[in-house]
């Protein structure tokens, strides 16, 4: 268990710089190219095609750290009210059922990028497949965290007083 | 399609995250409906998040942390004490005030909550107002946030809506200043009835010159934001980029390298704030996708022309369905879930999609601060130790006059519909 | 119904590209006598182009028409290269031609099915703030709107304008602000988009326009029985003709309509040679990408040309 503890934290953490990294990055571009128009009258070809890629590899994977992070918006109002042990159970079955539809992207985004994957993204022209791997990269992850949390509250390892945070 | 609707209910009332539930019922929908189709579900899961004006979401949020240093906050309340917090009821007429000022750099409720009401709900409570009163009033006057440009609320429906951006952020102006003077009266009233102190702020030219050049730095940001996006200086995404560039840069004069160093850990909190809104953005898409196959909205919309309703009628039925909806679902997943439904038969009959999402977005605010799902409530009930149900009732005065302000739209979209018709 | 064709495009319902579906789905479901059963989802509410056509390549479409027409078969972008044919007579003819059939039939390697080919709006016209264009050396300068196309942003740079790639969405206000001078586009979306409210020369200059083919699943349409496959190919070149047709009416009307906004000046022929030989290495640069031959080109205009 301590080990899976471990993992998760870890895992989490060089996660989440990579999500900074990838926030940096295009932070700093999307101010560039502004600047780069109209200080300079250009623009890097392809710029805001590059910002999109980071942006979207940035939600799918930092969706499955919001899961870890217990980030998700969620309505408890309901499972607030259950004993403790029913509580549980029911987080955890949630937490199944968040591994069901996460597996089923994975699953099918296969057939997807074989097919579609091929035709090109504009306007690199790299095969649009490179960006659409941010579905099974994210939703991997996410399944991954599932299988964590399931293990680890079912162990006991994990608080249930707060299930998931509230927007803010 | 009767599977669609209950078992997003099931999934919802048994804690599922919004964002799964929604993709787990659209799952669910094409395994017993529709298996043929089911191929389609990560190639809208990928529509959903491939968006580049989405981008401003991260940013936006990024530059709402980034403004709510202590120093940037703790100036704009000086600027609101020294000009209104000599009045009857000083401390709470601040609170409104310093909420319409911030409302116009932060762009969300809950974090004008935050900031104002970490400093201003002790310090009401220490010149004896009653708790109640100061929770309530800070989290009603935070709703502005939402409303006032810039609001990640208004971007948010602007790409459900395919609307314009600066067309929705101008259309929020009047609707929220008006909330700010209805507010203002409220608290001026009960100030009065029940003997609220008075601040001691002598006044001199001086002084009003020297806090005015404290806050301009601040002030212009609002300016500087509308300005850029309505005038297409630059797209809403680069505006919100450049906005966190001076953000940064205002931290850095006024609270020095701290600021910077807070950076990372408001970066990760923005990009997960974002990460979660994206995917219910996500998922959702699988979700409208199926009505849309079903043809669901055109069905609504077809009922709601048979009704003969005219505008202003179903507009307020619909300001009530936001009303209700908001007390239990959080402001995003409610903009896109209701959006793809309602708007068509608003559309119907001749209801514009700018009118349309800032009542919505302006109805949802009031949802912000109702039980059982409040997130402004939630922030509040952490600042000021109070229940949420307590600090409902002390705002349910305050909400009065979103409320009203909610109907005057219904009645008189031009309170929407004329700031925007200047510049576009 | 024994077969669902489902059909999405981006316009909206009262666009002529989605009139002319609607009689698609009528004679279609008439004439294979209710076996085929047309669905037709017209405004994007499936998904952008993009995504329309990656739904029509995993088979969850069946059929769509935008601008993805490259990626049935790359030879499509040979009927956008500026001043390619001389006016509507020309442009319809080589789309009913033995040739377009060839690029037709290209496009099966690549997993579609391709009945029919229709032109995409009309011929391109520029519009701008500052100077009739009555012969090329006039956009010299002129900072032009392009969309995020490389072929178009080359044209743009060949006539010797300063071509601005931004959203078509975005030109409306860019023009007010006078941050660009001028676009080009069919006169159609000029009128729908308003851009004559906000523009003072517009040059029927002819020099553009593009494919419209009707993008099928090949997978699908292999599983008709023949008869079938017969009446689905027969009403798809029908419905074409008729979009065809509707375009060309309309774009007569049109430019009625926004002569009362703009001044409108057409080329003479020795203007119009100036133009074509200023895009002239615009067609080296699209043979080098690769996507068809100098001789694909002589091809096209020989079938262009003969119908007259
Ligand atoms: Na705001
Ligand atoms: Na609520």
């Amino acid at each position: 268990m301590d080990f899976l503890i471990a993992l998760d934290k870890r895992l989490t953490s060089v996660l989440e710089w990579v999500l900074i990294a990838l926030f940096a990055t295009f932070l700093v571009l999307v101010c560039l190219l502004v600047v780069l128009r109209y200080g300079f009258a250009s623009s890097i070809y392809g710029g805001n095609e590059f910002v999109t890629i980071a942006f979207l590899f940035t939600s799918a994977i930092g969706g499955a750290v919001c899961i870890t992070r217990r980030e998700h918006i969620a309505i408890t109002f309901f499972v607030d009210m259950l004993p403790y042990e029913a509580k549980k159970w029911t987080y955890i079955m949630g937490l199944a059922l968040i591994a069901v539809i996460n597996g089923a992207m994975v699953t099918y985004s296969i057939g997807w990028i074989s097919l579609a994957g091929h035709n090109p993204w504009q306007p690199f022209g790299w095969p649009q497949g490179i960006v659409h791997a941010a579905v099974p990269v994210g939703c991997g992850l996410a399944v991954f965290y599932c299988c964590l949390k399931i293990v680890l509250t079912a162990a006991g390892r994990e608080s249930i007083d707060v299930l998931w945070m509230p927007e803010d | 399609m009767l599977i669609l609707l209950l078992s997003l209910l099931v999934l919802l009332v048994i804690g599922v995250p919004i964002a799964y539930a929604l993709g787990l019922s659209a799952l669910a929908y094409f395994l017993v409906e529709q298996p043929m189709l089911i191929g389609v579900l990560p190639q809208r899961f990928f529509a959903g998040i491939n968006s580049y004006a989405l981008i401003s979401l991260p940013l936006f949020i990024l530059m709402g942390f980034v403004m709510n240093t202590g120093g940037i906050t703790g100036r704009l309340l000086d600027i609101s004490n020294f000009f209104v917090g000599r009045l009857k009821g000083g401390l709470g007429l601040v609170n409104v005030v310093a909420s319409m000022v911030f409302g116009g750099i932060s762009g969300s409720a809950a974090s004008d909550t935050a900031s104002i009401g970490s400093v201003l709900i002790p310090e009401m409570k220490k010149r004896g107002y009653p708790a109640q009163f100061a929770a309530g009033i800070t989290v009603a006057s935070s709703t502005m946030g939402m409303i006032i440009p810039p609001s990640v609320a208004m971007v948010i429906y602007a790409i459900a809506a395919q609307e314009s951006v600066g067309q929705l952020f101008l259309g929020g102006v009047i609707p929220g200043l008006m909330v700010g003077i209805f507010q203002l009266a409220i608290v001026w009233y009960l100030s009065r009835k029940n003997d609220y102190p008075t601040e001691a702020v002598p006044f001199t030219l001086a002084e009003a010159w020297r806090q005015i050049r404290r806050s301009a730095i601040v002030a212009v940001m609002p300016l500087l934001i509308v300005g850029s996006v309505v005038f297409g200086i630059a797209t809403p995404t680069e505006t919100a980029g450049m906005a966190v560039a001076y953000g940064l840069l205002i931290g850095f004069l006024i609270v020095g390298l701290t600021s910077l160093k807070q950076l990372p850990g408001a970066m990760r909190a923005a990009i997960l704030t974002s990460a979660k809104i994206m995917m219910i953005i996500a998922f959702s898409q699988l979700y409208i996708w199926v009505l849309a196959l079903e043809r669901i909205p055109d069905a609504l919309a077809a009922y709601v022309i048979s009704l003969d309703l005219g505008p202003i009628a179903l507009m307020l039925v619909i300001t009530a369905v936001i009303l209700v909806a908001g007390t239990f679902i959080d402001v995003s997943p409610a903009i896109l879930l209701l959006t793809p439904v309602l708007l068509p038969a608003a559309q119907s009959v001749g209801i514009s999609g700018v009118h349309f999402g800032v009542v919505m977005v302006s109805g949802l605010a009031v949802g912000a601060c109702t039980p059982p799902v409040g997130n402004c409530l939630n922030v509040c009930a952490a600042i000021a130790r109070m229940g949420i149900g307590e600090i409902f009732l002390g705002a349910a005065p305050f909400l009065m006059a979103n409320v009203l302000v909610l109907i005057l739209m219904c009645i008189f979209p031009q309170l929407v519909l004329w700031v925007p018709s200047l510049f576009f | 119904a024994d077969f669902t064709f489902k059909y999405g495009n981006a316009q909206p319902e009262s666009a002529i590209r989605s009139q002319s579906m609607k009689f698609f789905e009528e004679e279609l479901e008439k004439r294979s006598d209710g076996r085929i059963d047309v669905e037709n989802f017209f405004g994007g509410v499936l998904g952008n182009e993009r995504e329309m056509m990656d739904q029509v390549t995993t088979g969850i479409l069946q059929g769509t028409r935008g601008g993805f027409f490259a990626d049935a078969n790359p030879a499509f972008n040979i009927y956008q290269l500026p001043f390619l044919v001389a006016d509507w007579d020309e442009m319809q003819c080589l789309v009913a031609s033995g040739f377009t059939d060839g690029i037709e039939q290209g496009a099966a390697t690549n997993g579609y099915h391709v009945p029919a080919t229709g032109i995409s709006q009309g011929f391109r016209a520029y519009t701008n703030n500052v100077r009739p264009i009555t012969k090329v050396e006039d956009l010299k300068g002129l900072k032009i709107r392009e969309p995020q196309s490389d072929l178009m942003i080359a044209t743009g740079t060949a006539i010797g304008s300063n071509p601005i790639a931004m959203p078509f969405s975005e030109a409306y206000q860019a023009f007010k602000q006078g941050v660009i001078d001028g676009q080009h586009n069919p006169p159609q979306n000029i009128w729908d988009f308003k851009i004559h409210e906000v523009q003072k020369f517009m040059t029927l200059s002819n020099h553009m326009t593009g494919p419209d083919p009707l993008i099928v699943n090949k997978a699908w349409y292999d599983g008709l029985p023949d008869d079938l496959k017969q009446v689905f190919d027969e009403v798809a070149v029908e419905a074409l003709n008729q979009s065809d047709d509707l375009y060309r009416e309309a774009e007569g009307k049109v430019i009625g309509e926004l002569g009362e906004y703009m001044e409108i000046n057409s080329l003479t022929p020795e203007a119009l040679a100036g133009f074509q030989e200023a895009v002239k290495p615009v067609y080296q640069q699209m043979i080098d990408a690769g996507h068809f031959t100098a001789e694909d080109i002589d091809a096209a205009r020989a079938a262009a040309a003969s119908c007259s």
